[in-house]
Order: C-alpha cells, then sequence, then structure tokens
C-alpha cells in the first residue's frame, strides 16, 4: 500500500514539474529568454489556488484563475525585459523571484505569511488529472511551436535583427512568449498547491528554479520531449535518493546536500559536454524551392 | 532617531567595506571573461568555512588562519577555471552562466556536506571595544576596515604600478588587441581568478568575524554582490567601492528613515504619518535597487559605456 501510494506521489510530481519544465523550455529554449525567476510562476498559481480554495471556488476554475494570474505576471514581467539584456535580464529576474517570495513570507494578510496556508480539498483521480493535463500541456506548446508564431519567436531566439528586418514586432512577440509560459507555469503551481494542500513560502526557494533549469537544459532545450525526459530523469533522481538513507549510514542533512551535489554538477557537465542537452533539438530545414 | 546615526554609519561602512570585497573578483571576471559568475559568492563562503576549519577545528590563529583561507581560495579558484571555465572562452555568455549556477549549487552543498548546515562562530576574544563619535566599533571591525581599505589600496598600486596591472587592464579593455600586444591573456586570467578568489575569500571571513556564517550564506549576498557590480559599472573597481558605499548605507539607513516627509511633500500636504520601511524587507533593498539599475541604467554609474 505504502509504495503504492509512493507511485502516486511519484506521478503526480513528475507531472507537475514536466509541466513546469515545459514552461520552462518555452521561454528559455524556444523563445530564448533567460528567465532565473521561472519560480513565481509556481508561486502566484500555487497562491492563487491555495487562496481561492480556501473560499471555496471548485477545482477547474481555480486552476483557470491561477493561470490567467500566472499569465498576467509573465507579461508584466516581460516590460522589463524591453530594454535589458538577456543575461542582466536572468539577473534582475531572480531578484523579482525574490522580491516575490519575501513578500509571501511577511506580509499575513496575504496568505498567511511564514505559516503557509492550507486547505483541504481532495481531488478524485488526482494522478489522471495531472497526467492527462501534462499531456494537455505537451501538446499545446507543441502546436505552439508549429505555428508561424512559434516559428518568430524560435528567429528571436537567434537575434532580433533578422525578425526586425522582416518587419516583426520583436518585444510584442517576447511578451506573449512570457505570457504564455506563465500560464503555463501557473498550471503546474495550481496543480503542485492540490497536490500538497498546504503551502509556504519555504516552498518557493530559487533551488526550485535551478532544479526545473536542470530538467530543462538535461533534456536539451528547445525539444519538449527533451524537457519531459529531463523532468523524468531529475525526478527520478531526486525522489528516488530520498529512500538511500534507509541504507546508507548517512543523516537526513548530508543526503540533501549530496543529492544537490550531484543536480550541479550534473548541471555542469551538460553543459560543459553536451550543451545542446541529451536530447537535443532537431534543426528543421525548410526546403527551398 | 538621531543618536543611532553614528552606529548606522558604523554598520553600513560594514556592510560596504564586505560587499566591496567579494565584489571586485565579480567584477573583474564579469569584464574580462563577459560572463555573470553565480558561484562567486560561494567562494566568500568556502574562504569563511576554511578560515573555521584552521581557527576553530585546530585551533590556529585568526590572522594566519585567514591568510591561509585566502590563498588556498585563490588556488580553488584558479583551478576551477582551468577545470571548467576555460573550454567556455569562446561561446555565448549564457553557457558559462548557467555553469556557474550548477558550480554554486555543487560548492554550497558540499560545504554543508562537510560542515553541516549549523551556524558557526569563530574562536574570537569578545571585546568591549571603542567609541568613536558616539558609535560603537569592536576591534574586529576596525580590523576589518582596514584591512578592506590595505587590499583596496593595494589593488590599485598593482593595476596602476605593475606590468601584470597593466596586462589585466589591457585585457579587460579589448582582450584581441592584448593578445596581439604578446600578453598572455590566459595567464593574466589566471592572476585575475586568484586574486578575485582571495580577495572573496576575505570577505567570507569578515562576516564570520563580525557575525556568524552558515553554507546558505552565498546565495544571501549574491544580489548584493550583483547588485553592487552592476551600481559601479562592470568591470570598474573603483565603480564597486561606491557601489558598495551607496549600497551599505541605503540598506542601513533605508528602514531608519521616515518617508512621511518625502510623500507629504515637505508639510505640504498630510496624508501619512509616519512610513518606514518594515525592518523584515531590509533584505529586498539590494533586490529592488538591482532591478531599477538594471531598467534604467545597466552601464552603471561609473560605466564605461560599450557602444551598441
Amino acid at each position: 500500500m505504502q509504495i503504492l501510494s509512493f507511485i502516486n506521489y511519484w506521478v503526480n510530481i513528475t507531472a507537475i514539474y514536466s509541466i513546469f519544465a515545459l514552461s520552462l523550455n518555452f521561454q528559455y529554449g524556444h523563445g530564448g529568454l533567460i528567465n532565473f525567476g521561472q519560480v513565481f510562476f509556481l508561486c502566484f498559481g500555487a497562491y492563487t489556488v491555495a487562496i481561492t480554495a480556501q473560499l471555496g471556488v471548485n477545482f477547474a476554475v481555480s486552476i483557470v484563475l491561477a493561470m490567467a494570474v500566472s499569465g498576467f505576471v509573465g507579461f508584466l514581467m516581460s516590460y522589463t525585459a524591453r530594454n535589458m539584456g538577456g543575461t542582466y535580464w536572468g539577473i534582475a529576474t531572480l531578484a523579482v523571484g525574490e522580491i516575490v517570495r519575501i513578500f509571501f513570507l511577511n506580509e499575513n494578510w496575504a496568505a498567511g505569511g511564514a505559516n503557509g496556508i492550507s486547505f483541504d480539498v481532495k481531488i478524485p483521480y488526482f494522478e489522471m488529472v495531472t497526467l492527462t493535463l501534462a499531456a494537455l500541456s505537451f501538446g499545446f506548446t507543441r502546436a505552439v511551436m508549429a505555428s508561424p508564431f512559434g516559428r518568430v519567436i524560435k528567429a528571436i531566439r537567434e537575434g532580433d535583427n533578422l525578425p526586425l528586418s522582416l518587419g516583426k514586432d520583436v518585444f510584442s512577440f517576447k511578451k506573449k512568449t512570457m505570457a504564455i509560459g506563465g500560464i503555463i507555469g501557473g498550471l503546474a503551481g495550481a496543480l503542485f498547491a492540490y497536490q500538497k494542500q498546504f503551502i509556504n513560502p519555504e516552498d518557493f526557494m530559487p533551488i526550485e528554479t535551478f532544479i526545473v533549469w536542470a530538467m530543462v537544459v538535461v533534456g536539451g532545450k528547445g525539444r519538449d520531449m527533451g524537457t519531459l525526459g529531463g523532468a523524468i530523469i531529475i525526478q527520478i533522481f531526486y525522489v528516488g535518493t530520498r529512500f538511500a538513507k534507509d541504507f546508507l549510514p548517512i543523516d537526513s542533512n548530508t543526503l540533501a546536500a549530496l543529492r544537490m551535489i550531484v543536480i550541479g554538477l550534473l548541471i555542469m557537465f551538460v553543459m560543459m559536454y553536451r550543451s545542446k542537452g541529451f536530447f537535443p533539438e532537431k534543426r528543421r530545414l525548410y526546403k527551398v524551392t | 532617531m538621531y543618536s543611532m546615526i553614528p552606529q548606522l554609519i558604523v554598520n553600513s561602512l560594514i556592510t560596504s567595506a564586505v560587499l566591496a570585497i567579494i565584489g571586485i573578483g565579480l567584477t573583474m571576471c564579469f569584464d574580462i571573461l563577459k560572463f555573470g559568475n553565480f558561484a562567486h559568492t560561494e567562494l566568500a563562503v568556502l574562504g569563511a568555512y576554511l578560515v573555521f576549519f584552521f581557527n576553530v577545528q585546530i585551533q590556529w590563529n585568526l590572522a594566519v588562519a585567514m591568510a591561509l583561507a585566502a590563498v588556498l581560495t585563490g588556488l580553488f579558484a584558479m583551478f576551477v577555471d582551468r577545470l571548467v571555465f576555460k573550454k567556455m572562452r569562446e561561446v555565448v555568455d549564457v553557457i558559462p552562466m548557467i555553469t556557474s549556477l550548477g558550480l554554486s549549487i555543487a560548492i554550497r552543498n558540499g560545504i554543508r556536506a562537510i560542515w553541516g548546515s549549523d551556524i558557526r562562530v569563530y574562536d574570537v576574544q569578545l571585546s568591549s571595544g571603542v567609541q568613536i563619535f558616539g558609535a560603537h566599533f569592536t576591534y574586529s571591525q576596525i580590523w576589518i576596515l582596514g584591512i578592506v581599505t590595505v587590499s583596496m589600496v593595494g589593488f590599485h598600486l598593482l593595476l596602476k604600478k605593475t606590468k601584470l596591472g597593466k596586462a589585466m587592464r589591457a585585457t579587460s579593455d579589448n582582450r584581441d588587441l592584448a593578445e596581439a600586444s604578446s600578453i598572455d591573456t590566459e595567464r593574466v586570467t589566471l592572476y585575475v581568478w586568484f586574486i578575485g578568489g582571495s580577495f572573496a575569500a576575505l570577505g567570507g571571513a569578515m562576516i564570520g568575524w563580525d557575525t556568524q556564517i552558515d553554507p546558505m550564506m552565498g546565495f544571501m549576498i549574491v544580489i548584493p554582490v550583483f547588485c553592487v557590480v552592476l551600481l559601479g559599472g562592470i568591470g570598474n573597481i573603483y565603480g564597486v567601492i561606491i557601489g558598495a558605499i551607496i549600497l551599505g548605507f541605503v540598506q542601513n539607513f533605508g528602514i531608519f528613515i521616515d518617508f512621511a516627509t518625502l510623500i507629504n511633500l515637505g508639510g505640504l500636504l498630510n496624508i501619512v504619518d509616519r512610513v518606514l520601511i518594515p525592518v523584515d524587507y531590509k533584505p529586498v533593498i539590494p533586490f529592488v535597487i538591482l532591478v531599477i539599475i538594471l531598467l534604467f541604467k545597466p552601464s552603471g554609474i561609473l560605466g564605461k559605456e560599450k557602444g551598441k
């Protein structure tokens, strides 16, 4: 029975992080936006759900609300990208992510402050729901990337000049990229809250951003299938090593540290030797006739 | 309120000194290698823990411990450059930046695995310190200000008076041109890592000397240090000093200033009574400043104008 509930947990968390990784891959892998504050989407999505679910709003509506809030946050965030170069923007987003977390930590009226916020809503067949939504997110990003819009944001990733010369409004495309990424990230946050039934600011430490970055770079940026692969690999490792303390003579603090060392080294090695990831993006060639 | 000003100045100076000495390595590395090294503050934490090892665990004198920690951290920084970042001189800046993110996670958790997550303090005698102009200095704070001043002056002399300093300035101005003038830029880069690493280690040790250390402190200071570097303009070591002073003072004074006068337009209106930034938001101040600089003046206050 225990093993069954554990598998349930693993399926849920992997599906949720896959959605979260898809949202980062959409922004960074496809759109070239280096967002080191990705966790704020998770944060806004989760808090929207926690607050609305407490008020008795039903599951579907609260999820849609979470996606809307998060998408709007992404849209607002994109305004800072207008006059910032890629890496500068990365540093700024890291700062914004922390500002958001410290806000929720200190404002008790907003959502319980450091004590967090809990609600008791059980969703039947929750793993079916998360898997379906993960599949839908995957299909959605694939569909977007197959559209003309997808081709333009890919072109923008390679530099602003070419799309500008074709008369594309680069900034407006970046805004949409951030908003769509935010909507997907908000969905991940919403499911994260329903999975845990309790959230507090500790859940939204910058380390969550780095783990999801590890998923995207290990899997292969710019390829949704690769991102899913990365999410599954990292989650197997992350959740699986929790059991290592049962048969290894180390305490849980050291174990947590060792686990993060492996994640850090993995990011480094992938960047050093396989900077395209384990499932690199396929180049699509268009026939010129 | 006014009686607190001297003490606030002292606190601001200490914050500034630590940020400046850590920021110097980051700004040089950012300038010469063209990427923001997120692992830089982890070098400070490593230095702080090496001092803890020498000073507390094997009971050596604090001065010896700090000198050894600075050298070892400098060597470690050189080693990391050889092993990791040397391969990435020619690629776009995103790749080394993400690599440094991975490196920072690895170092931080390495420290956590070796020394544990507990808060640590050095073996320093508590003393009453001295009163200067109504402000209280501990002896360690006087030493900190002294060491930072000496290091800064020393580094200034190195840059301006020695051949190595000239080579560093040339490499930072234009790497290709420096290479064409037969400057061994790879060797210069190694020196930059060494100096940056040792300075960071000293900065980390100063945090431990003044207060306490824990493995997560590297992340706590990474944004403030980036903020200082960007305020001053990347590659400008005098800018780092000015940026550190600005940030140190704003952070310490910010939570004591009553913004009511400002909002009431100096007495014209009477909208609010007292508007203070809550103490809990003190750590947010550098974050907000950072975002504002990046939005409006990414080249910093003293930044060299790098043409488009």
